[in-house]
């Protein structure tokens, strides 16, 4: 069930009815039977026991080691261990069927893997991560093992987050989860605001920009064509937008459908593209993600905080190899994670070499405009990274890129992106909805947009809403017709 | 928060929920229905329909396009008084009119159906049902769609027919004046004007009903099961229901066999049914093909001129039908009738064979008119005495005919039957090489520029009002009408009066 879709809609209605109605000591009930039922609407019952025996699994392994403290790393290791392997052998087999068959055709040997294809339960990756972060949090003594299995269970099953996350931490939300919360209209009117705010993102913006990555790099209109120049960059710059639109966006949806509720979930991105340095950028996208990284892998292989530079390195590499394999089991992402590794290190080994380039160069730090373009020169640079995503294989992706610096700066002024599946009425709203974007994320560099628009008078207040709405409603690519992308990290 | 914050928000809550609810339902009525041109008048017709006053319609035609083209209420209503309209869309499947006729007893006491049998046996697109269904958007509408979606003859979603919005949203690509319009001059009581001409290559026949050999066509099934509730909710309603076939080219369409089944169903029935295809209809009502159909399946004016006053005259002497004429509450009807003449006449222009007969229709017919003339190229050549002397009637100076008036400029401007402008090269301050240009005002404001350029001044001809370009711009005399009481441009013809003396004309 698409969180952009009718039924979600009714759903999430009908149960944000019944927990209001219900007695607050009772609404922990309604979330959990309806996270119940959205998972195996979303799958199947099957794939839900498999689900709640992995949060089971992980409910006894802390219970195990609060009690037995001797057995406690032994325990921990093992739950995270089996965690861990039904998340490879459920989602990542294929990609190590296809290595080994590769090495045996390559040695000669007999041996010949077939792919196994299997469903795994909905949103494996992003449970699992939390699963293992609530063990590791009891063994570390953060928390008390929860003596609630259904607590675990309504934690590591809460619906609106079953799609793509955000991953939270159980000391976050659990409690919240749990307790029964007030009807407050504050709090209410934000959830919806921010609801629609999501759907705007995904439905106006991303599926506009989605249909111009589909057509670069699917080789135009006909799929005869090798894309070029700025074709390229037009394309790479798209599915970046495309990336964030999409996923901040059903992160606002997400979100927005907990404040419903009267629970608060973290944030998963913070305006990551006003960020100067990659390092920034991984705070402030999928921020989520990259700090459960960062508390359970790096921070224990000792992060920065090793007696040699080459550590340092190490460690970023481990969690960016990581990172790309649990993006998905296949050599783009590795790639991926590679790239983004090595922007990393880069600007780690070559910070002291900036640093008296600048002094050298006598450049203004502090100026806004050397600020503005490490913005520029961070976005560019997350942009080719996230390149290769959206091509066939990495091969192609490589090969566009060889392409990119074609000189061809006509395209932008001769109509020819108008020719590339949004004619000029889509590429106008997708321009000013991009503005749009732009301007509200700047003001959240100092403050939240709808505290600010809720400060304002009621009829203002009432007039943009109700616009967001309207552009919503005409502009959304939804309904007959259309088939809406499935949300880029929504099968994870 | 105390109570009174909490009635607060609660009453604020409310209220921007009918702001939502007011925006979604404006914006779902501009969106949500098909394309709509101003030949068919679709949007119109179901805006006016569904705001008719109550009790105000006697008659109603139920059908497609046939009837929207062949049934004229104006024509009832002028000879017997009868308040009639004309309900349906262009290839409107059986279960539309089904739909309009569930909508009509609602509020409208009516006594007689006249249903046009053409749709019983075509199975139209989806896209058909939706203009209805979308159009008149009414709980029993929806319930119908949401069934034949059930049955598999719909296949677009549930959701959409419940809410339209979900399949129109993006037609804010296609949104023209006739999204919005609130009037339609074509337009009289669900009947739109059309003039034409049916030129076919073969001669137009009649149905053939000495032929044995045709064998009757079967029904729809569906169309068949929405006739038989036509038929139920008729008697429900205690409603007379006559059915009728308009006038077709029965060499083109395939008629005959339909023909046989419906007459059989009909006199089964015991339900009246006239067939204007028979060769004794076509001859009662003096059918003429080429000037009373515009295809070879619809009626222009002139044959719905026909066709409704032999209903009239068949609705008067079978059914104790009131006479509305002289009502208050019919007023409206009287101006309708005025405009929908005046709009018959304008039609008119279209049917001169030359160009005496142009100039003499338009000289019968002066208020409220403005004749723009401008020649291109060269139009003196073969301009006769006889057009000469026309001209002279109407109040020109300007001589046309002779070799002085050779490949020469020249505009005229007839305003209500008198010359407001006119213009030839060489003469006055006008030198003979010369293009020649007049800008004006129409009675009702509107501007225009009128441009004419003889052969050796520019060849072309420009007519522009209200800032479109609306001459034929061909060689000859370009003429253009306006109708300051409709605010429209009646015609845009050019006689190649180089050629001959008005016998030959584009449009």
């Amino acid at each position: 069930m698409s969180v952009v879709s009718f039924r979600f809609f009714i759903f999430t209605a009908i149960v944000v009815v019944l927990y209001y109605v219900c007695p607050r000591r009772g609404r922990w009930f309604i979330l959990l039977t309806g996270s119940t039922l959205f998972i195996i609407a979303g799958s199947s019952l099957s794939l839900y026991l498999m689900f709640a025996l992995q949060v089971l699994l992980v409910y006894a392994g802390a219970r195990l080691l609060s009690r037995y403290s001797d057995w406690a790393k032994l325990i921990c290791a093992a739950v995270i261990g089996l965690e861990i392997a039904a998340l490879i052998v459920m989602k990542e087999s294929s990609f190590f069927v296809m290595n080994v068959n590769f090495l045996s055709r390559l040695f000669g040997w007999s041996l010949h893997l077939e792919y196994l294809s299997w469903a795994a339960p909905l949103a494996m990756s992003y449970y699992t991560l939390m699963l293992v972060s609530y063990v590791v949090d009891v063994y570390r003594k953060k928390i008390a093992a929860d003596r609630n299995p259904l607590r675990l269970l309504l934690y590591a099953g809460f619906f609106p987050q079953m799609m793509s996350g955000p991953i939270t931490r159980y000391s976050e939300t659990a409690a919240a989860l749990w307790e029964g919360h007030r009807f407050d209209y504050e709090t209410f009117c934000f959830g919806l605001q921010r609801f629609l705010w999501g759907l705007f993102k995904k439905l106006v913006l991303s599926e506009r920009l989605a249909v111009l990555v589909d057509t670069i790099y699917n080789g135009g209109l006909e799929g005869t064509w090798t894309p070029t120049g700025v074709y390229v960059w037009v394309g790479a710059i798209a599915y970046t937008l495309q990336l964030y639109t999409e996923f901040s966006g059903g992160t606002d949806i997400v979100l927005g459908t907990a404040q419903l509720l009267g629970i608060e979930l973290p944030e998963n991105f913070r305006t990551p593209f006003f960020s100067t340095t990659m390092a920034e950028v991984w705070r402030r996208w999928h921020i989520t993600l990259s700090f459960w990284f960062r508390d359970y892998i790096y921070f224990p292989l000792g992060g920065s905080r090793v007696d040699a530079r080459w550590k340092h390195i190490r460690n970023l590499l481990v969690v960016w190899l990581c990172t790309g394999f649990w993006h998905g089991g296949n050599y783009r992402w590795i790639f991926w994670g590679i790239a983004t590794f090595v922007v990393l290190a880069g600007g780690i080994l070559f910070k002291p070499l900036f640093e008296k380039l600048t002094i050298l160069l006598r450049i203004n730090t502090q100026a806004e405009s050397w600020t503005v373009l490490r913005q520029l020169r961070t976005f560019f640079l997350f942009v080719i990274v996230f390149s290769v995503q959206p091509a066939a294989s990495l091969t192609s992706a490589l090969t566009m890129w060889k392409n990119a610096f074609v000189f061809n700066p006509w395209v932008l002024m001769d109509g020819s992106l108008l020719r590339l599946g949004l004619d000029w009425r889509e590429m106008a709203i997708l321009i000013f909805g991009l503005l749009l974007l732009f301007v509200i994320s700047k003001y959240q560099q100092k403050g939240s947009v709808r505290a600010m628009i809720a400060r304002q008078n009621l009829v203002c207040r009432w007039f943009l809403w109700l616009a967001l709405f309207a552009a919503v409603l005409i502009f959304g690519k939804y309904g007959e017709g259309y088939n809406p992308s499935d949300f880029i990290y929504g099968g994870f | 928060m105390g109570k009174a914050g909490k009635w607060k928000h609660l009453v604020q809550a409310i209220a921007f929920l009918c702001c939502l609810l007011i925006l979604w339902s404006g914006i779902n009525s501009v969106l949500s229905h098909s394309k709509d041109i101003a030949f068919w008048a679709n949007t119109y017709r179901a805006r006016d329909f569904l705001s008719l006053e109550d009790n105000t319609i006697d008659v109603l035609a139920l059908g497609s396009s046939q009837t929207i083209r062949s049934f004229s209420p104006m024509e009832l209503y002028e000879d017997y008084g009868i308040s009639s309209y004309c309900a349906g869309f262009e290839q409107n499947p059986v279960m539309c009119s089904y739909l309009w006729l569930e909508e009509a007893v609602k509020k409208q006491q009516i006594s007689v159906v006249l249903f046009e049998v053409y749709e019983l046996f075509k199975e139209p697109g989806e896209a058909y049902y939706r203009k209805t269904i979308d159009s008149l958007s009414s709980p029993s509408a929806k319930k119908e769609a949401i069934q034949l979606c059930e049955d598999g003859y719909l296949q677009d979603s549930k959701l959409s027919y419940m809410f339209p919005i979900l399949k129109y949203h993006s037609r804010y690509t296609e949104l023209s004046e006739f999204d919005f319009m609130h009037g339609h001059t074509d337009f009289f009581r669900g009947y739109v004007l059309v003039a034409g001409k049916y030129l076919p290559a073969s001669p137009a026949q009649p149905l053939p009903t000495d032929d044995e050999t045709i064998a009757p066509v079967e029904f729809d099934p569906l169309a068949l099961e929405y006739l038989e509730k036509i038929r139920e909710l008729c008697e429900e309603e205690g409603i007379e229901l006559v059915l009728f076939k308009s006038p077709v080219d029965c060499a083109v369409e395939d008629w005959p066999g339909a023909y046989k089944t419906i007459s059989a169903w009909a006199a089964q029935n015991g339900i009246p049914y006239i067939d204007f295809n028979l060769p004794s209809m076509v001859e009662e009502i003096q059918l003429d093909y080429t000037t009373d159909l515009y295809e070879f399946n619809h009626t222009t004016f002139k044959g719905a001129e026909k066709v409704s006053a032999y209903l009239g005259e068949y609705l008067w002497e079978h059914y104790n039908l009131p006479d509305r004429r002289g009502d208050r509450e019919y007023q409206d009807l009287d101006q309708l009738l005025e405009a929908y003449n005046r709009k018959k006449q304008n039609k008119e222009l279209w049917y001169a064979q030359n160009l005496t007969d142009y100039l003499s229709e338009i000289q019968a017919n002066q208020d409220g008119y403005t004749v723009i003339l401008s020649v291109k190229d060269e139009a003196t050549k073969a301009f006769d005495a006889q057009l000469q002397n026309q001209l002279c009637e109407m109040g020109f100076q300007s001589q046309l005919t002779g070799q002085d008036a050779y490949g020469k400029s020249f505009l005229g401007i007839w305003q209500d039957g008198t010359v407001v402008y006119e213009a030839l090269a060489g003469e006055g301050d006008h030198p003979d090489g010369d293009a020649l240009e007049f800008r004006g005002t129409l009675p009702d404001g509107v501007n225009y520029y009128v441009k004419s350029a003889g052969y050796s001044a520019g060849n072309t001809s420009s007519i522009v009002i209200n800032g479109e370009e609306k001459s034929v711009n061909s060689r000859g005399l370009n003429i253009v009408v306006y109708d300051s009481q409709f605010g429209e441009v009646v015609d845009s013809v050019c006689f190649d009066t180089f050629l001959d003396a008005g016998l030959t004309y584009a449009r």
